[in-house]
């Protein structure tokens, strides 16, 4: 198999084959080969959640439990709602016993929608609500101008929604991932310092500080210091 | 009508053939099997899937008399197959009291002959002539056994009998023990009639599938209540137009029926219920209470390390299936075991009374040579004793593993297939997409985002033209003055034009109009006020001097050519109209007003 430079730009007619060549060797129990097709992809500027996800199989496949986590998440970030990515994100931060974060409700509820959709919904309802405005304001006949007033405030709940949405996944931009077996987390950025918990490899923390080798990271509800070595950034 | 005869032709031809194909049978039946002297009974006999059988040779007892004969044909297409029966309906009239058995006979229908069954028949004294005193409605309960073992199933049913009395349909049943006894819902079975104490009662019976569920002894005692119609309000008479125009109208505010509710409590009957004996139950007894059988499946046998097998489990019987937990299968060290699972039937033709789990093992090296034997064990409560019933052990052949264990499995619960990985079920790589989305540079602040300005600008001004509209509408000073400038321009080209070419007359009829307009719009007055006094009033005090004597000379310049035929030369009429430019440009600049 001829692998390529990772600079190569695939036209979407050759990263079809590739994906379809990735798949094969995947199939054929070569996943670190099925990784590297896959990763070549993403390098080429394709960002899409089927790639991510077939790069999680295979990374899976291949033992790398931590990196898996890492593209199902990416894939998760763009397609949450997909069954099937939530189901293999859940199954494999099950099995490696991790750590993920939890949400609350109205956090539940803005994972519905990716980032990109929640801006793109947005937008469209603050045109929508800016046009509503103008016939609000232009129009002469009164209920024509009650229903755009109306219209108005139903779009203005909705721009609202979404850039909250979007607010939420820009925070999540600080999300990485244990790609490294039981990390003790401690609790000074010191090799020596105090172990305040572990944390297995799968779990997704959250970077509140950067010092050095060293970052604070928030594993659900607990805060320690990690090697930066030992995360992966989930947006790269 | 050629058309017609063809369509008969192949019927024809269809029916022969599924007749030729269908095994022919016969049934038997004498409706109803109570009557009293003087009442018709009808002896049915029907063939089924055979054209054109033989009319029988019913022999009739002593004490009937044979009235009559209807043949009846039915055909009907059930799931696209045709069935037709015919049925020979003897008419038999009660001559005289007693119990009378009708057939056995035999049956002949070419080389085939069918032995029925005889059916026995309660004939009584016609109506009023025996035990007057006979109540005319009564409820029964009967059981089909009267000492269970806990969890066994039995049949509980309550029997309605009346005689004498129109009930309503509607029956409700209170009395039976709330706790202790679970019962699977009743279901009406087909009327029928009885003799009890020498008279003939319509009986309509509700039975039930039970359950004790603790030893002990429960007292049964039903209670009926049921509403008997005794009498109608303004009756219209008994024709049928009647009956149907009451039963339209039942339970409604325009009934015209009389009902009394009557409760009817059957006479009590005592179940005993004893417990599962503690000896001899196996440690595979999961709780099942019944005959039963087992079936197991494994598929597939020959796999490679990793891979799952499924172990199917099938228990079918007339059991307490619904409460019957999986069998615990010990497979030992060779095999890593999923949780077991129950699949609900798949659809309406699956037996009822079955349930079917399901076990994904994997076999964790070559050394596994086969699913050993498995055991399920019920209780059957005929003899009272355990049974249990092995199956297996089940050969395998297991391959070693090339790789990775990890391999596709079709779940019939998912769209995908399933990935086992490592023990881990994951959904199997996703298809190529038809079009890839691409990585896109995020932008910080507005950046690209310029552009959703645009609904904001273009809001605001719809908003300040509307105002604009809205103040035009509704302050008419306002939109003179605006009028005014507009009205102004206009004036002056006219006027340069006018001087061009030298038109005397014309130019200062112009510049007259142009003045009355533009003042009077320009300063709200009348079109009579545009006169200098009132102008410089309007413009109020800080008028400049040089506008004063403008105005006034520019005024009266017109009149003089109006009214006075004054021929003012090309350089005046020059003048004049800088100074009309001046004044306007003065008042525009002016915010006078």
């Amino acid at each position: 198999m001829g692998l390529v430079d990772p600079a190569w730009a695939f036209d979407p007619t050759e990263a079809v084959q590739r994906m379809e060549e990735a798949r094969r060797l995947y199939e054929s129990h070569r996943p670190d080969e099925a990784s590297r097709l896959y990763e070549q992809l993403i390098a080429a500027g394709y960002d899409d959640p089927v790639i991510w996800f077939n790069l999680g199989n295979a990374r899976f496949q291949s033992g790398k439990l931590g990196r898996a986590v890492v593209a199902f998440r990416r894939a998760w970030r763009l397609a949450p709602r997909d069954p099937d990515i939530r189901h293999n994100l859940r199954a494999a931060i099950e099995h490696g016993s991790a750590v993920s974060p939890s949400r609350r409700w109205y956090e539940r509820g803005w994972e519905t929608v990716s980032a990109e959709e929640a801006s793109r919904w947005g937008w469209t309802a603050w045109w929508i609500g800016w046009a509503a405005v103008a016939v609000a304001l232009g129009w002469s006949s009164h209920p024509v101008r009650k229903v755009a007033w109306r219209v108005v405030l139903a779009a203005g709940l909705v721009a609202v929604w979404c850039a909250a949405a979007v607010a939420h996944w820009r925070a999540l931009d600080a999300e990485c991932v244990v790609v490294q077996p039981d990390q003790a987390a401690r609790f000074v950025p010191l090799p020596g310092a105090r172990v305040f918990f572990t944390l297995p490899e799968g779990s997704i923390v959250e970077v509140m500080e950067t010092r050095g080798e060293w970052v604070r990271i928030r594993a659900d509800t607990r805060e320690g210091w990690i090697r930066s070595d030992a995360i992966e950034r989930v947006t790269g | 009508m050629r058309t017609i005869w063809i369509r008969r032709a192949w019927l024809g031809v269809w029916l022969s053939a599924t007749a030729w194909c269908a095994e022919p049978s016969v049934e038997f039946d004498v409706q109803p099997r109570a009557a009293a002297v003087g009442e018709t009974v009808t002896a049915i006999l029907t063939v089924r899937e055979l054209p054109n059988p033989p009319v029988p040779d019913l022999p009739v007892p002593e004490g009937f008399q044979l009235m009559g004969m209807q043949p009846q044909q039915t055909v009907n297409i059930v799931n696209g197959a045709l069935q037709q029966a015919v049925s020979f309906r003897f008419l038999l009239r009660a001559e005289r009291e007693g119990r009378y058995t009708i057939g056995p006979f035999r049956y002949k229908i070419g080389s085939k002959s069918f032995d029925l069954p005889g059916v026995q028949v309660d004939i009584v004294a016609a109506s009023g002539a025996a035990t007057p005193t006979a109540a005319h409605a009564i409820a029964r309960l009967r059981i089909s056994k009267p000492t269970v073992y806990v969890h066994e199933q039995f049949q509980l049913a309550v029997d309605l009998l009346y005689r004498g009395v129109e009930l309503d349909r509607q029956v409700e049943l209170a009395g039976l023990p709330e706790s202790g006894l679970k019962l699977d819902g009743f279901m009406e079975l087909p009327a029928r009639r009885e003799v009890v104490d020498g008279q003939v009662y319509e009986v309509r019976v509700f039975q039930s599938t039970a359950r004790a569920l603790a030893s002990g002894e429960i007292t049964l005692e039903p209670i009926l209540r049921v509403r008997a119609i005794v009498g109608r309000r303004g009756r219209r008479g008994g024709d049928p137009w009647s009956e149907l125009f009451e039963n339209f109208f039942r339970d409604t505010p325009w009934d015209q029926t009389e009902r009394r509710v009557v409760e009817l409590r059957a006479a009590p009957v005592v179940l005993t219920v004893r417990p599962l004996p503690a000896e001899g139950r196996p440690e595979s007894f999961s709780g099942a209470v019944g005959a039963c059988t087992w079936d197991v499946d494994v598929h597939p046998t020959e796999v490679t390390v990793g891979e799952p097998i499924t172990i199917t489990m099938v228990i079918r019987g007339d059991a307490n299936l619904d409460v019957v937990q999986p069998p615990k299968l010990d497979l030992g060290p060779g095999f890593r075991t999923y949780d077991i699972r129950s699949v609900p039937p798949g659809g309406s033709s699956a037996p009822a009374r079955e349930r079917v789990f399901e076990q994904v093992v994997i076999p964790r090296d070559e050394t596994v040579r086969e699913i050993p034997a498995l055991s399920f064990s019920y209780f059957d409560p005929e003899q009272g004793v355990y049974r249990t019933l092995t199956r297996g052990p089940f050969p395998l052949v297991v391959r070693p593993a090339t790789n990775t264990a990890s391999v596709v499995v079709r779940s019939t619960g998912t769209s995908q297939g399933m990935v086992v990985t490592e023990g881990v079920e994951l959904r199997h790589l996703k298809a190529t997409p038809s079009q890839f989305r691409r990585a896109t540079p995020r932008t910080s602040g507005l950046g690209r985002h310029w552009v959703h300005v645009v609904p904001v600008l273009a809001a605001g001004l719809v908003g300040l033209w509307a105002r604009r509209r809205d103040r035009r509408l509704h302050d008419p000073v306002w939109a003179r003055r605006l009028r005014a400038a507009k009205r102004a321009q206009n004036i002056l080209q006219q006027l340069e034009r006018s001087l061009k070419r030298g038109e005397v007359g014309p130019f200062y009829e112009r510049l007259w109009k142009g003045w009355t307009e533009y003042f009077s719009d320009r300063f709200n007055l009348a079109e009579g006020e545009a006169d200098p006094s009132h102008i410089l009033a309007a413009m109020g005090p800080n008028v400049d001097d040089h506008v004063r004597q403008q105005l006034e000379e520019l005024y009266r310049a017109c009149l003089d050519v109006r009214f006075a035929g004054a021929q003012p030369s090309p350089e005046q009429m020059s003048a004049q109209l800088d100074a009309f430019r001046s004044l306007v440009r003065w008042c525009e600049q002016r915010r006078v007003r």
